[in-house]
């Protein structure tokens, strides 16, 4: 079977996303059911999470998106230069959206949800939130060392276009993912506690 | 399926399409918060919500990962297990509504 003009390289990148796509589709079929099934998703005393500053988060990683497709833009033109600053603005996203988790999770200005009431291993809904989000969370984490990795190289040596496509398609798939967690997660109405 | 028979354009969006992209998820993004912050029935909102994270999505894997450009064997490659997970959850949530409003014994 033939894949046309596409690279083995990027052959080989899709084929991993579509594995940890699978991943993800587990978690949150997971959580469809549980979420299906329960007659209280949301107990007395548990927080409401913060849909503002989650879609905040959101455009946040929405933004990155473009930049990165900006350096790849860049690197395709031969521009070492304009390569590593939207390699960098790409990265601060990718900084941005954890300093955001971290203060939604522990707290930085005001308490997280963990103080707030939010217990892992309490409640389907509290296990469920943490460990989605926290597994989204990991892939930012590896997508940013990724990006910090491909900007240091490419300030010591250009790296090719093709190579800045590929820490595209992760970084877009870290983007993606994050949609459906926001939409699901989040957004899909609770109803009150009871 | 001859050699060379597909090509793919790969990757590469102008820099006006990429803000038209960012115009687009911001957009979404935007109707996705108004639907979940609006007072309608909850099965309603629901039912939107998922209908807009499925666009969104589709909109995220055709032009932001370009996708839409390349061969339609790596369409296809890409869109079987997207969609078969997509089947997968609709059915299994479907059988956990059934069996939590009672339908079965159990």
């Amino acid at each position: 079977m033939q894949f046309g003009s596409a690279r083995p390289a990027k052959l080989a990148m899709w084929i991993f996303l579509l594995s940890d796509w699978l991943s993800f589709a587990g978690l949150l079929l997971a959580y469809g059911i549980l979420r299906a099934e329960s007659a209280v998703w949301r107990h007395p005393g548990e927080p409401a999470l913060n849909i503002p500053f989650t879609a905040l988060l959101t455009l946040v990683l929405a933004v990155s998106s473009v930049t990165i497709i900006r350096a790849f833009d860049a690197a395709a033109a031969g521009d070492r230069r304009r390569t590593s600053r939207w390699l960098a603005i790409t990265a601060a996203g990718g900084i941005l959206f954890l300093t955001g988790q971290y203060a939604e999770w522990v707290g930085i200005l005001h308490p997280g949800l963990l103080k707030e009431g939010l217990v892992f291993g309490q409640s389907a809904y509290a296990s469920t939130f943490y460990v989605i989000t926290g597994f989204h969370g990991l892939h930012v984490v590896a997508g940013t060392i990724y990006l910090l990795v491909t900007l240091a190289r490419n300030l010591r040596r250009a790296v090719s276009a093709n190579e800045v496509e590929l820490l595209g398609l992760f970084w877009h798939f870290v983007d993606f993912v994050w949609n459906i967690v926001f939409v699901l997660v989040y957004l899909i109405p609770t109803g009150s506690p009871q | 399926m001859s050699a060379g028979a597909e090509t793919s354009k790969g990757h590469q969006l102008t820099a006006s399409q990429t803000w038209v992209v960012l115009g687009v998820l911001v957009a979404l993004t935007a109707l996705e918060v108004g639907v979940a912050m609006s007072h309608g029935s909850r099965g309603l909102v629901t039912v939107a919500l998922f209908v807009l994270a499925i666009a969104q999505a589709a909109y995220f894997a055709l032009v932001a990962m370009g996708l839409g450009g390349e061969t339609p064997t790596m369409k296809r490659l890409v869109a079987i297990p997207l969609g078969i997970a997509a089947l997968y959850a609709l059915v299994l949530v479907a059988d956990a509504v059934w069996r939590a409003a009672g339908w079965v014994s159990t």
